[in-house]
């Protein structure tokens, strides 16, 4: 995940959320560690302005962590 | 920095910022922890209001002189900023019908700045000699040997420090990093998130400049899930004299993107036209869990204070409360080894929400999800022209909004059977059902 910094209005709220604690608090604005995230998209959905984005490291995890997940009603995948 | 400390405070919030300069006064080394550069710096959504109902949350807070007296736990909080009157707590309607509480002589909520009120205790808590370290989260805590371990990172370094101290005090948010860590977390229950945006406004073309405005109902939003906030607060830089800008926020559940809410709201909502000239001064943003509270806040020498250990929030008002009565317990156990207990009983016998009940009863309060627009609309123009008793809260104007739609419900069994049934069955709802609604 990757924050806009210019989005983010520095909230922290994403910092205590990160289960991998790979947000950090820097300028009064969040900054993610992209050698510990693990794209699990906990920041980004529960980012009050929207400014979390996947920077798509891993698509196919990244895709079935989304609430809009493509794949939610199709039974034959595993 | 020192490897050693009396106390260590985590979070400078007003609970935090409170614990901090009371033991700092009373001769402790302490040491406060913040994720922030600026620690005043607020860009967290927070509605900043001083609730002057009595009794809220235990205490009953006053304004003497500028500054916020809390009259029964006795102490006096230092405010340089404005305060806003509010005399009436509307709940609107997508037509436009209100249902209104009022208090014209006292007023029904006091939004002021929390920018100026931490402004003016972090420089108290550095006159009392209170260490501080900016960018800076704390991570764990730990029982060992009778006193503390706190692990802390800084921002700008991938490993963790170690901080020995005799009582730590997580004081670090709804989101609480240290409180998850303690095995009091897993005695609470969790019924959601909700995610808010907000907005600061300037030059809104608006009727309600003296009301707390809550948009009930499904046609505010672009997604019918989520409820929109409005109240008139001043800037932190704000003069005696100036206009008020208006901060509108809109909470929704996870899932669901409060800020797209938000701009739908303002651009094609029902009241769009209020808001054709404005301009945006500020943005803030944040979540909230819903977990039960944490009856017994103390585990071993590990004291939580504030938000950290409460279902959504204390209020501003109620953590420089329960701050001071935790910094004055911590005291007394240093003292006689028997304190804790005095904090933890406060906390039970005044936060409301640790009362079984209290919360569904709370939470049938914030709006009226399982009935349609239409019938929302019929409800409150029977409501429109009555102005009821109440204050701005979220334990007492429950009570009265249901009371006044209960004082027309012949009518509407009368007029509307089936609106009726869906009243009562409201009144029925679980907390789940209405955090997921």
């Amino acid at each position: 995940m990757v924050v806009d910094r210019e989005e983010c209005v520095g909230c922290g709220a994403c910092v205590n959320l990160c289960p991998r604690l790979a947000i950090r608090f820097i300028d009064n604005k969040s900054y993610i560690d992209q050698v510990s995230c693990i794209e699990c998209g906990t920041c980004r959905e529960s980012c009050g302005v929207e400014a979390i984005y996947a920077g798509c490291r891993f698509p196919d995890i990244v895709l079935l962590n989304f609430a809009n997940n493509p794949y939610a009603d199709d039974t034959t995948t595993i | 920095m020192k490897d050693i400390y009396d106390i260590v405070v985590v979070g400078a919030g007003p609970a935090g910022l409170m614990v901090a300069k009371e033991m700092a006064a009373a001769g402790q080394d302490v040491l406060l922890v913040d994720i922030k550069k600026d620690i005043p710096l607020i860009n967290r959504s927070c509605c900043t209001m001083l609730i002057n109902e009595p009794n809220t949350h235990g205490e009953t807070v006053h304004i003497v002189d500028n500054n916020l007296h809390f009259e029964k736990t006795g102490f006096t909080v230092k405010y340089s900023g404005q305060f806003v009157k509010l005399v009436k707590s509307s709940r609107l309607s997508p037509g436009g019908y209100k249902l209104t509480m009022a208090n014209e002589k006292e007023g029904v909520a006091h939004p002021y700045t929390k920018e100026v009120i931490l402004r003016d205790l972090l420089q108290e808590a550095v006159q009392n000699g209170v260490d501080i370290l900016t960018e800076t989260a704390g991570i764990k805590a730990e029982n060992i040997n009778g006193g503390v371990k706190v692990y802390l990172r800084s921002s700008h370094s991938r490993f963790l420090k170690e901080v020995r101290c005799k009582i730590a005090f997580a004081a670090d948010g709804v989101n609480s990093q240290i409180t998850r860590g303690l095995k009091l977390a897993k005695q609470r229950k969790y019924f959601g998130s909700y995610r808010v945006a907000s907005y600061f406004l300037d030059e809104v073309d608006y009727p309600y400049w003296d009301s707390w405005i809550t948009c009930v109902g499904k046609g505010h939003t672009q997604l019918g899930r989520g409820q929109i906030y409005m109240v008139p607060k001043y800037l932190p830089n704000a003069k005696p004299g100036d206009k008020p800008i208006l901060d509108v926020f809109c909470g929704s559940p996870i899932g669901v993107p409060s800020k797209q809410s938000l701009d739908w709201c303002l651009q094609e909502g029902p009241f769009n036209e209020w808001f054709h000239n404005a301009k945006i001064v500020h943005k803030a943003a944040c979540v909230l869990n819903f977990y039960t509270c944490i009856m017994n806040p103390v585990e071993g020498n590990i004291v939580v204070v504030g938000d950290a250990a409460s279902f959504i929030e204390t209020y501003c008002q109620s953590a420089l409360v329960y701050g001071y009565r935790a910094a004055q317990a911590a005291l007394k156990q240093l003292d006689t080894g028997k304190g804790y207990e005095d904090y933890s009983t406060f906390w039970r016998e005044s936060f409301e929400y640790c009362w079984p009940g209290e919360i569904e009863k709370a939470l049938q309060g914030f709006g009226l999800h399982m009935i349609s627009d239409e019938e929302l609309d019929y409800i409150f123009s029977l409501t429109d022209k009555e102005e009821y008793f109440g204050y701005v809260s979220e334990n007492t104007a429950p009570r009265v909004m249901k009371e006044a739609i209960m004082s027309h419900i012949d009518q509407i069994k009368k007029e509307r059977p089936e609106t009726a049934k869906t009243i009562e069955k409201h009144w029925q709802s679980s907390a789940e059902d209405i955090v997921q609604a």
